[in-house]
């Protein structure tokens, strides 16, 4: 008697729910049977070519061929075991966009965490290390300043033999003194006078 | 909130209501499928008085069931990341590790898991067709291939633990290998740090720096395991035993695998409660929102084995 009225009722709008067939059903667990077996087999043959003959046959692919199996049987389970081929709206969002969140979450931890030494040695050097450098580099110039010292750069020219070598000297210092300014002239001078 | 007379309806109307006087607030056990409302007209009897329909509070509490599956499907994708990360830093020790897990256990497991799944989908198909007898039934059978699946899970454990086999630092390397501490004993972290504090060279050579470090336990990994490789009926064999980083994976693996296994259980309990409300007739066409509901979560439970499944046992 209650079937009969819910059947006209407008509230008991059970009517509209997608009921799944049994061909469907059992379509899609063949599927995913097949799909474990596959990803068995694949499985156990990449180990035996491994173990055996140290032969890689999927090397980098394996993780990848893995993954895209299991989300074709994840798809097949949320579309039919779990209705969201005929649900469609809001429940498909909600699930696409943890999905969606998920990838991101995913690939911006292994952008930072898959490439840190990579990235570390060539482009950022260390504050600690440069300063380090600098102190090696400052020890090093006091290390060697008493050779320089030992060492007089530039003999003075015997004006006696080399006349026009002071007045060469002082055309240097001119054009010197026009780039440096009047106290750099000024510094200079005073030694070469002598 | 007075109590709509039942003299008043139809004759059929009437007939459904029956005895009950409580209106469209009383549960509807026992077949009261339909009651007379405040407006006079027939409401299903689970229908609460928030909603418009009966459609919209079953969409309204799948879409909340949905919502709680992101969350769920979240809670497992962290782990996933920490699994990512730590495959890309040590690709052997996830080849050496998945050596130990029983491939054929876990295929087993996997086709139980599947199984039920399609019992669940199958239990909902049986409601929304009124066959209670087969809706029981199927959901029993949920209930007893989940419960394979934690039997075969407890042996795989179980036989782990006997081979010492335990997360992080519990796991019980094969004799003469060093562990991850011995190795980083007194190691600086922070290049630059050690000399700050004690300065002079000195220091430095009493601290490995990390890429010494790094070398000894590659050193301890490549090496030991080559030679433990060839000597058998020592301790434990394969290479795992002798990676000082095998706790990693281990822990990896019983966090992710121990709270499916949780999941499994709640999926149990709850399983078991509706094929119990089930047999007293609770659920029919008209309303079997938590059926439903349950089946959606069991689902979710399944794929996410779908993915533990070859990252840890194949590959």
């Amino acid at each position: 008697m209650a079937h009969a009225a819910h059947g006209h009722d407008e509230h008991a709008g059970h009517g509209g729910h997608h009921v799944i067939a049994k061909r469907d059903l059992t379509r899609t667990i063949s599927i995913l049977v097949f799909l474990t077996a596959l990803t068995v087999v694949l499985g156990l043959l990449e180990r035996y070519f491994a173990v055996n003959h140290e032969i890689e046959i999927f090397g980098p692919f394996s993780v990848p061929i893995a993954l895209l199996i299991a989300s074709v049987k994840a798809y097949f389970v949320a579309a039919y075991f779990m209705g969201l081929k005929h649900d469609g709206g809001t429940n498909l969002l909600a699930f696409a966009g943890s999905v969606v969140f998920l990838v991101i979450f995913l690939s911006f931890t292994y952008l930072d965490t898959g490439f840190r030494d990579t990235f570390e040695e060539r482009s950022a050097v260390p504050v600690d290390e440069l300063q380090r450098q600098d102190l090696e580099a400052a020890a090093e110039t006091e290390r060697l300043q008493p050779s320089f010292d030992a060492v007089p750069l530039v003999n003075d020219p015997d004006t006696g033999l080399f006349p026009a070598a002071s007045t060469a000297e002082d055309a240097m210092d001119d054009a010197a003194s026009a780039t440096d300014g009047q106290e750099a002239t000024a510094a200079d001078d005073t030694p070469t006078e002598n | 909130m007075a109590s709509p007379a039942p003299t008043t309806a139809d004759p059929n109307a009437h007939e459904a209501h029956g005895h009950d006087g409580d209106g469209h607030h009383g549960d509807g056990h026992h077949g009261d499928v339909m009651l007379r409302g405040h407006d006079g007209q027939l409401h299903p009897a689970n229908l609460q008085h928030h909603f418009i329909s009966a459609e919209q509070q079953f969409e309204s509490a799948k879409l909340g069931m949905w919502l709680f599956l992101v969350t769920e499907i979240l809670l497992f994708g962290g782990m996933f990341v920490a699994y990512a990360i730590y495959r890309s830093w040590y690709p052997d020790l996830f080849d050496q590790a998945s050596l130990e897990l029983d491939t054929a256990w876990g295929a087993f497991n996997t086709l139980v898991l599947l199984g039920s799944s399609l019992s669940v989908a199958w239990a909902i198909r049986a409601a929304q067709m009124d066959n209670r007898k087969l809706l029981v039934r199927l959901l029993w059978l949920t209930v007893m291939l989940a419960g394979v699946f934690m039997v075969v899970k407890y042996f795989e454990y179980t036989h782990k633990f006997e081979k010492g086999i335990f997360p992080g630092q519990y796991f019980k390397l094969a004799e003469g290998t060093p562990t991850i501490a011995e190795l980083t004993a007194g190691t600086a972290v922070l290049p630059g740090f050690a000399d700050a504090t004690a300065e002079g060279a000195e220091s430095e050579a009493a601290t490995p720096s990390l890429e010494e470090t790094e070398a000894a336990i590659a050193e301890a990994a490549g090496e030991h395991g080559e030679t433990h490789a060839g000597e058998k009926g020592h301790g434990e064999k394969g290479p795992i035993f002798s990676n000082p980083r095998a706790g990693i994976f281990f822990s990896i693996y019983y966090v992710m695998t121990g709270i499916h296994g949780l999941h499994v259980i709640i999926g149990i309990i709850a399983i078991s409660i509706l094929a119990v409300k089930a047999q007293r007739g609770r659920y029919s066409s008209v309303y079997y929102t938590p059926v439903e509901n349950v089946g959606l979560y069991w689902h979710v439970v399944d794929i996410i084995w779908i993915f533990l499944f070859p990252l840890m046992y194949l590959i």
